[in-house]
C-alpha cells in the first residue's frame, strides 16, 4: 500500500462543498446523439399526459379509482404483475446494454442525464458559455449578475414546476389540474407532488447534477460491475497521447518527443462530472462522449487523426479481438427478447375479465333432502375492460351441477359485480372431499372472451 | 407518564439530536498535522491506510434537513413525554378525521336512499347492489353470501317468513335482532309421544307418515304445541314461531332430525345490528333482503 | 505490503466459521426457499406438523440470520481482530467454546423450532433454554474479542473492530433484555414484559437485531475487506468516525417504526419515526465510505467478481437504508405496512447487502485461512455473482410489486364505501408473485451451492506451495 499516491489533497474543512463543473457545450456526434435523446424523452414525457384516447385522457394512472389508463387498456392493481415483468425485462436490458457498451444508460437516457442537460442549456442561455460563466461566477455581486441569478433561477424554477405540473398531470387529469392550478383550489396532496417533484427537478438538475451520479446512484455502480474486457469503455489512447504537451500547429512534434495529445485540457472542460478521461477509466465517467468528440474536434484542427479519445474495449486496448458476441451477451440478449416476447403476448392474450371464486367458509357443506350436495359461493366478476358488457357463468366438469342465482348479468365498464351463488351437484358425482369446480364466464359480445375461475366443491367422505 | 419518565424521555431524545448536531460540528475541521505527507492519517492496520477524504457538503446538508425535520415534528407532534405537540395530533383523532371525511363523502348517498320506501327502492339496481354489498360482508356468515340459508338459518329468499316479511318487520329483524326459544320436551313428553308428534308433524306438511301415530300426535300437539305454532300449525310471527305446513324445515326435515328439535329444543339468536349498521346500512339491507323475495 | 505475519494467529476457528457460513448459508437459504414454495403450493409438505410454514419460517430466519450471518460476522471479526490489532485471539480454548457453542445453539434451534417449542417473538422464538446457553456463548465471544483488542499492538484500534465490537455488546444487551421470560417448563416461557411494553420491547430488540447485527457488524466487515480486496486506502477516516457515532445512537431509536398506529403511545410512534429518517445520512455515511473506498479501484471491478459482490453489497445498502427510513414515513408506512413491500425492503438488505458482502469477505478469506493464493475458480465466482444478483431483481421486483398491489386493492373501497376486495382476493392476486419470488430465492440458493463447491474444491487442493505462509 506503500506506494499509493495521494491524488486527493487532504483540506481543513471536511465537509466540503463540491467545485462547481462548468461543463462547456460540445457538438459533435455524439452530442447530436444526445440532443436527440433529451428531445425524444423531454418530448415524450410532456407531452403524452396532453393526448387523448377515446375522449379520455390517454395515459391516466387513477390511485384512488385503482385504474391505470394506458390507451385503449385499463390495468387495475391485479395486473400489476406486468408491471413486476416490465421491471424485470428493464433490469436485463440494463445488463444487456451495459455488457454491450457501457453505461450507456448513464450517458444518453438516465432522466439525470436529461434534465441536467436541459437545465444547463437554460444556464448557458441566460449566463453565457463556460468562460463568461465562469467570469460571472468570480464577479462580485451586482446589478448585472443580481439579474442574470435571478433570471436564471426564475427560469429554472418555471421549468421545474412544470415539470412537477407533468408529473402530477400523469395522476390526475392534466387539464383539470391546470384549471385547479389556476383556480388555487387543488387538494394538499396535489400541491405537495407538484411541490416535491418540482424541487427534486430543480435540486437534482440545478443544483446536485454530477454529485447524485457520484455518490448517490446505486445503478451506477451495477452498471460498473457488470463490465468485462469486451464491454465498450471512454478511453484515451496513453500510447498514441503521451507525452502530452503544448506545440505550434505543423510542428514536428514527434521530433520533441510530443505525442498527439496538445494538452488543451478540452476534455476536462467539456465532462459534466469533471474528470481527466486521460488518467483511466474512472467510476465518475457516465459515459457522454463529449470528451470523444471535443478531442475529435481538436484533432481535426490540428490535421492528426480523430480517436484519441474514443469509445474501445479493454481488450481492443491491449490488441486482442473484441468479441461482441460472447456468452454473457448472447444469454442476455435471448432472456431479453423471450421476456419482451412473453410481455407482448401476455397483453395481447389479456382477456379484459377477472374472476374470484370466494367459498362460504363457515358451513362445509349443505346436504338436501334428495341427496345433492351444495356449497355456496361469492363470484366477484371484474369488468376490466373500457365498456359494459354482458356475461354468461356455467359450470364446467359436473353432469348434475345446478346453479342457484343468476347466470345472466351485465356489468358496467370498470365495475365489480359480487355474485352470491349456490351450486348443487348429486353426491353421486362427487370422488373425494374436495373437488375442484370450474367456473366459466363468457362475454357475450364480439369479442366472446371467456375465464375460468377454479374453486374448490366440499362435499362429505365418500361411504365405500 | 409520570412527570420522572416524561423528563426522561425529553432529556434523552435532546441528548441524542443535540449530540448528532454536535458531533457534526465537532468533526467540521481537521486538526494540524491529521494527515501524513502521504495523504492517509498515518494509522496502518494490516496493511489498511486511511485517508481523511472531506465529506460531500451535500451529505451535512441532509444529516442537518433530517434533524430540522425532526425537531419540527416533535415541535408539531406528539414525543417529547407528556407533549401533545402543538397540532394536538393523536391517532385515534386521525381516525375519528378520516372516519368523518368518509362520512362526508358516503352519507348523502344512503341519506338519498332513506328517503325512499323499501318497496321502491326495491327496483332501484344501485341500491340493491348496495345492500347486496353489505349483506355479503355482514350476513353471509349465516345466511349464506346467497342468503338462502344454512342449517338453523334462514333462507331469505323464500317467501316463509319466521318473523314477517314486510319491510318494516324484516327493518325490526336486523335493528333490533330476533330470539326465538323452542323449548325443549324430553322431561315431558315419552318417547313415543315424541314420534308420534314427529309423525303429525310429518303429515301437515303433505309428507308420508304412520296415520294411526299421527292422529294420535295431534293430540299432543293440540295441548303442547299450538300455544306458539297455532292450531292450525301455520306458526306465530310474534313469537317467531315456524309454520309447520310448508315443508321448510329450518333445523332438518328427516323424522330424526324433527324428533331431535322436539326433544332439544333449540335456542335461535339474530344478533341485533342496528348499531353496527346505521340507518342508511340497515335500510339498504332490508330493500336488498326485501327483493330477494319480491322482484319484479 | 508490509505484513506483520504472527505464526501464532487462531486460523482454526476463523476456518471453522467460515465453512459453516457457508452450510447454514444453504440451510437457512433451503428452509427459505422451502417456505417460499409453500406459499406457492400450500400442500408442498402433505400438512406434516413439523415442515409447516409456521414452524419453517422461525427456522429461516433464525438459520440465515443467526447461523449464516453469525457464523460470518463471527469468522471474520476474529480473523480481523487480530490481523488488524497483530495480537493473536487470547485463547484457543475459549475460541473452540464459541465456536461449538454456536454451533450447539444453531443445532438446538433447528431441532426446537420444527417441534413447534417457541416464545414466539419475532427473530427471538428460541426458547429459554437455549436463550441462557446463547447469553453464555455470547459473552465468551465478547470475551474473546475485546480481550483480543486489548492485548493490540497498535495504539488505535481500527475502524473495523468498533463496528465489530458495538455489535458484540449491543446484541448481548439486545439479548439479555428481550429474551427475559418466566419459564413454566423446558420448553415454554412467557414474556417478562405485558401488553404494549412487550410489543415495545420486542421491536426495539426486532430492529436492533437488524441494525447492530445485520448492520453494524457487517459494516465491520466491509470496513475490513473492501480496502483489502481494493487494495486501497480507506476513504474519510473522519467520515467512519461521525458515521459510526451517529449510527449507534440512532439506531436505538427506531425500533416503534415496526409499531405505527397500534396501542404503542402516539409519542414512542414519533420518535421512531424521526430518529429512523435521521438514521438516513449516518447509512449514507457508511455507504459513500465504501463505495468511494473502492473508487479508486475501479478498472478491477472488470475481472475481479469478488469486488463485484463488495460493490454490489454497498449498492444494496445504500437503497435498503434510503427505502427503510421513508417507510417509517407514517403515511408510507400506513400503505407499506403488513405488505410484501416489508419482505422485498427486508431482502434487499438480508440479500443484497448482508449476504452478497459476506459473500465477497468469504472469497477473499477462505483462501487466506486454508493457505491458498485464490479460490479454486474464478469463473464460478463470477458465475456466482450473476445468477445471485439475478435472483436478488426476481425477488425483489416481485415482492415490492406485490406490496403497492396488496395496499392498493386493501384499500379501495366501492361507491358506498366497501371495501371492493376481501382479503382472499388480494392473497389471490399475489399468487403469480410468490412464483417469481421463488424463483429469485431459488437462484440465490443456487448461486451458493456454486460458491459450496467452489469451496470445496479450494479447501480440498490443500495449501500451496509457493503461497506466503500466513499462519
Amino acid at each position: 500500500m506503500s506506494k499509493a499516491k495521494a491524488e486527493r489533497i487532504p483540506v481543513k474543512d471536511l465537509y466540503a462543498k463540491a467545485e462547481k463543473i462548468y461543463p462547456r457545450q460540445v457538438h459533435g456526434f455524439f452530442s447530436r446523439l444526445r440532443i436527440l435523446t433529451v428531445f425524444l424523452l423531454l418530448g415524450i414525457y410532456y407531452i403524452v399526459p396532453w393526448l387523448t384516447w377515446d375522449d379520455r385522457q390517454a395515459i391516466l394512472l387513477d390511485l384512488p379509482a385503482r385504474k391505470f389508463h394506458l390507451f385503449g387498456i385499463t390495468f387495475w392493481p391485479q395486473d400489476f404483475v406486468y408491471l413486476t415483468l416490465l421491471l424485470v425485462i428493464c433490469a436485463v436490458g440494463l445488463f444487456l446494454f451495459t455488457a454491450f457498451a457501457g453505461r450507456l444508460w448513464c450517458g444518453y437516457a438516465c432522466p439525470q442525464t436529461v434534465w441536467t442537460q436541459t437545465f444547463i442549456w437554460i444556464e448557458e442561455f441566460v449566463e453565457g458559455n463556460r468562460n463568461a460563466r465562469i467570469r460571472l461566477d468570480k464577479k462580485p455581486w451586482g446589478p448585472e449578475k443580481l439579474l442574470k441569478k435571478t433570471a436564471k433561477h426564475t427560469l429554472w424554477i418555471l421549468f421545474a414546476l412544470f415539470t412537477g405540473y407533468t408529473f402530477v398531470g400523469y395522476f390526475s387529469p392534466i387539464r383539470e389540474l391546470w384549471d385547479g392550478i389556476l383556480a388555487f383550489s387543488l387538494g394538499p396532496w396535489e400541491w405537495f407532488w407538484i411541490g416535491l417533484y418540482s424541487l427534486a427537478t430543480y435540486g437534482n438538475a440545478g443544483r446536485l447534477r454530477e454529485q447524485v451520479c457520484l455518490y448517490m446512484c446505486p445503478y451506477a455502480r451495477f452498471q460498473s460491475a457488470m463490465f468485462d474486457k469486451d464491454t465498450l469503455i471512454i478511453s484515451y489512447d496513453e500510447e498514441r497521447g503521451e507525452e502530452r504537451g503544448k506545440r505550434k500547429r505543423n510542428a514536428d512534434y514527434k521530433a520533441d518527443g510530443l505525442g498527439d495529445c496538445i494538452d488543451c485540457k478540452q476534455c476536462v472542460h467539456v465532462c459534466p462530472t469533471g474528470i481527466d478521461i486521460r488518467d483511466g477509466l474512472q467510476y465518475e465517467c457516465i459515459a457522454c462522449a463529449a470528451c470523444i468528440d471535443v478531442c475529435d474536434d481538436v484533432m481535426d484542427q490540428m490535421g492528426y487523426d480523430k480517436g484519441l479519445i474514443k469509445y474501445t474495449t479493454e481488450h481492443s486496448e491491449k490488441g486482442k479481438s473484441t468479441h461482441i458476441l460472447r456468452p454473457r451477451t448472447f444469454l442476455y440478449t435471448s432472456l431479453f427478447m423471450g421476456l419482451i416476447a412473453t410481455f407482448f403476448f401476455l397483453i395481447a392474450t389479456r382477456t379484459p375479465l377477472d374472476v374470484n371464486v370466494i367459498r362460504d367458509r363457515n358451513n362445509l357443506f349443505n346436504e338436501t333432502f334428495s341427496g345433492e350436495i351444495q356449497n355456496t359461493y361469492q363470484l366477484k366478476v371484474l369488468n376490466m375492460s373500457q365498456v359494459a358488457n354482458d356475461y354468461e357463468l356455467k359450470i364446467n366438469g359436473y353432469q348434475t351441477s345446478q346453479i342457484d342465482g343468476p347466470t345472466k348479468f351485465t356489468i358496467d365498464a370498470g365495475g365489480v359485480l359480487t355474485l352470491p351463488l349456490r351450486v348443487s351437484i348429486d353426491a353421486d358425482e362427487l370422488e373425494k372431499r374436495s373437488n375442484d369446480i370450474y367456473f366459466e364466464i363468457t362475454t357475450l359480445n364480439d369479442s366472446q372472451d371467456t375465464y375460468i375461475a377454479k374453486g374448490k366443491f366440499l362435499g362429505p367422505k365418500k361411504e365405500k | 407518564m409520570t412527570e420522572f419518565w416524561n423528563w426522561w424521555v425529553i432529556v434523552i431524545v435532546a441528548i441524542n439530536i443535540l449530540g448528532c448536531w454536535g458531533l457534526l460540528f465537532w468533526t467540521r475541521k481537521m486538526k494540524e498535522n491529521e494527515v501524513e505527507d502521504t495523504g492517509t492519517t498515518g494509522h496502518v492496520y494490516d496493511g489498511i491506510t486511511e485517508y481523511n477524504n472531506p465529506l460531500p457538503r451535500w451529505w451535512l446538508i441532509m444529516f442537518y434537513i433530517t434533524l430540522v425535520f425532526g425537531v419540527g415534528y416533535l415541535i408539531l407532534y406528539p414525543g417529547l413525554g407528556n407533549n401533545k405537540g402543538v397540532l394536538g395530533w393523536t391517532q385515534e383523532g386521525q381516525l375519528e378525521e378520516e372516519v368523518a371525511a368518509a362520512k362526508a363523502i358516503y352519507q348523502p348517498l344512503f341519506d338519498k336512499f332513506l328517503k325512499v320506501p323499501v318497496e321502491e327502492l326495491a327496483n332501484n339496481k344501485q341500491a340493491v347492489e348496495m345492500g347486496k354489498r353489505i349483506f355479503v360482508n355482514t350476513c353471509f356468515g349465516c345466511h349464506g353470501s346467497d342468503a338462502r340459508g344454512n342449517p338453523g338459518y334462514p333462507n331469505l329468499t323464500d317467501k316463509d317468513w319466521l318473523y314477517g316479511g314486510n319491510p318494516a318487520q324484516i327493518k325490526q329483524s336486523i335493528v333490533a335482532g330476533r330470539v326465538g326459544v323452542m323449548p325443549g320436551f324430553e322431561a315431558m313428553l315419552s318417547a313415543e309421544q315424541i314420534d308420534e308428534l314427529v309423525q303429525y308433524v310429518g303429515q301437515l306438511s303433505g309428507n308420508q307418515v304412520d296415520a294411526a301415530k299421527a292422529e294420535a300426535g295431534s293430540k299432543t300437539f293440540a295441548l303442547q304445541c299450538a300455544v306458539c305454532h297455532g292450531a292450525n300449525a301455520k306458526g306465530n310471527i310474534a313469537l317467531g314461531a315456524p309454520n309447520l305446513t310448508d315443508d321448510i324445515w329450518l333445523h332438518g326435515a328427516s323424522s330424526r332430525s324433527i324428533a331431535q328439535t322436539i326433544r332439544g329444543g333449540h335456542n335461535n339468536q339474530m344478533p341485533a345490528l342496528g348499531d353496527i349498521l346505521g340507518e342508511g346500512r340497515t335500510h339498504l339491507v332490508t330493500t336488498y333482503v326485501y327483493s330477494l323475495s319480491n322482484s319484479k | 505490503m508490509s505484513e506483520n505475519n504472527s505464526p501464532t494467529y487462531n486460523y482454526r476457528v476463523v476456518r471453522q466459521f467460515s465453512i459453516m457460513t457457508v452450510v447454514w448459508g444453504i440451510v437457512g437459504m433451503l428452509v427459505g426457499v422451502i417456505i417460499a414454495a409453500q406459499l406457492f403450493w400450500p400442500d408442498l409438505t402433505y400438512g406434516i406438523e413439523y415442515l409447516t410454514y409456521g414452524r419453517l419460517r422461525p427456522l429461516h430466519t433464525n438459520a440465515v440470520i443467526f447461523a449464516f450471518g453469525g457464523s460470518a460476522l463471527m469468522a471474520t471479526s476474529l480473523y480481523v481482530v487480530q490481523r488488524t490489532c497483530q495480537a493473536p485471539l487470547i485463547s484457543n480454548a475459549l475460541a473452540s467454546f464459541v465456536f461449538w457453542g454456536w454451533q450447539l445453539i444453531i443445532v438446538l434451534a433447528a431441532i426446537s423450532l420444527p417441534m413447534g417449542w417457541t416464545s414466539g417473538k419475532e427473530y427471538a422464538e428460541l426458547e429459554w433454554p437455549i436463550d441462557i446457553l446463547i447469553a453464555v456463548v455470547w459473552v465468551a465471544y465478547a470475551i474473546l474479542f475485546f480481550g483480543t483488542v486489548m492485548k493490540r499492538k497498535a495504539a488505535h484500534i481500527y475502524v473495523a473492530n468498533w463496528f465489530y465490537g458495538a455489535f458484540i455488546l449491543t446484541v448481548a444487551v439486545l439479548h439479555i433484555v428481550n429474551s427475559a421470560a418466566i419459564p413454566v417448563s423446558l420448553t415454554k416461557s412467557y414474556s417478562a414484559y405485558a401488553g404494549a411494553i412487550d410489543a415495545m420491547i420486542q421491536w426495539w430488540y426486532g430492529h436492533n437485531a437488524v441494525g447492530f447485527f445485520l448492520t453494524a457488524g457487517f459494516l465491520g466487515m466491509m470496513y475490513y475487506y473492501v480496502p483489502k480486496q481494493a487494495e486501497r486506502p480507506v476513504y474519510s477516516y473522519r467520515l467512519s468516525i461521525v458515521h459510526f457515532w451517529a449510527l449507534i445512537a440512532i439506531y436505538m431509536w427506531a425500533g416503534p417504526h415496526h409499531l405505527h398506529y397500534t396501542a404503542l403511545p402516539n409519542w414512542a410512534q414519533s420518535l421512531g419515526m424521526i430518529f429512523s429518517l435521521i438514521l438516513l445520512a449516518p447509512s449514507w455515511g457508511g455507504m459513500i465510505n465504501g463505495i468511494m473506498t473502492l473508487s479508486g479501484a475501479w478498472h478491477k471491478l472488470r475481472t475481479d467478481p469478488i469486488l463485484k459482490f463488495l460493490i454490489v453489497s454497498l449498492s444494496f445498502y445504500g437503497m435498503s437504508t434510503f427505502e427503510g427510513p421513508m417507510m417509517s414515513i407514517k403515511t408510507v408506512n400506513a400503505l407499506s405496512h403488513y405488505t410484501d413491500w416489508t419482505i422485498g425492503h427486508v431482502h434487499s438488505g438480508a440479500l443484497g447487502w448482508v449476504a452478497f458482502v459476506s459473500i465477497g469477505a468469504m472469497y477473499y478469506m477462505i483462501p487466506k485461512v486454508f493457505g491458498r493464493q485464490n479460490m479454486y475458480s474464478t469463473d464460478m465466482i463470477n458465475i456466482h455473482f450473476w445468477v445471485s444478483t439475478i435472483g436478488v431483481v426476481l425477488y425483489i421486483a416481485a415482492m415490492w410489486i406485490a406490496g403497492v398491489m396488496q395496499g392498493l386493492m386493501w384499500r379501495a373501497v366501492n361507491e358506498d364505501g366497501t371495501l371492493t376486495y376481501s382479503f382472499v382476493e388480494a392473497v389471490q392476486a399475489t399468487y403469480p408473485y410468490y412464483g417469481i419470488r421463488l424463483l429469485g430465492g431459488a437462484l440465490f440458493l443456487g448461486g451458493m451451492f456454486i460458491m459450496a463447491y467452489n469451496v470445496y474444491k479450494t479447501v480440498k487442493a490443500g495449501p500451496d506451495a509457493d503461497t506466503v505462509k500466513e499462519g
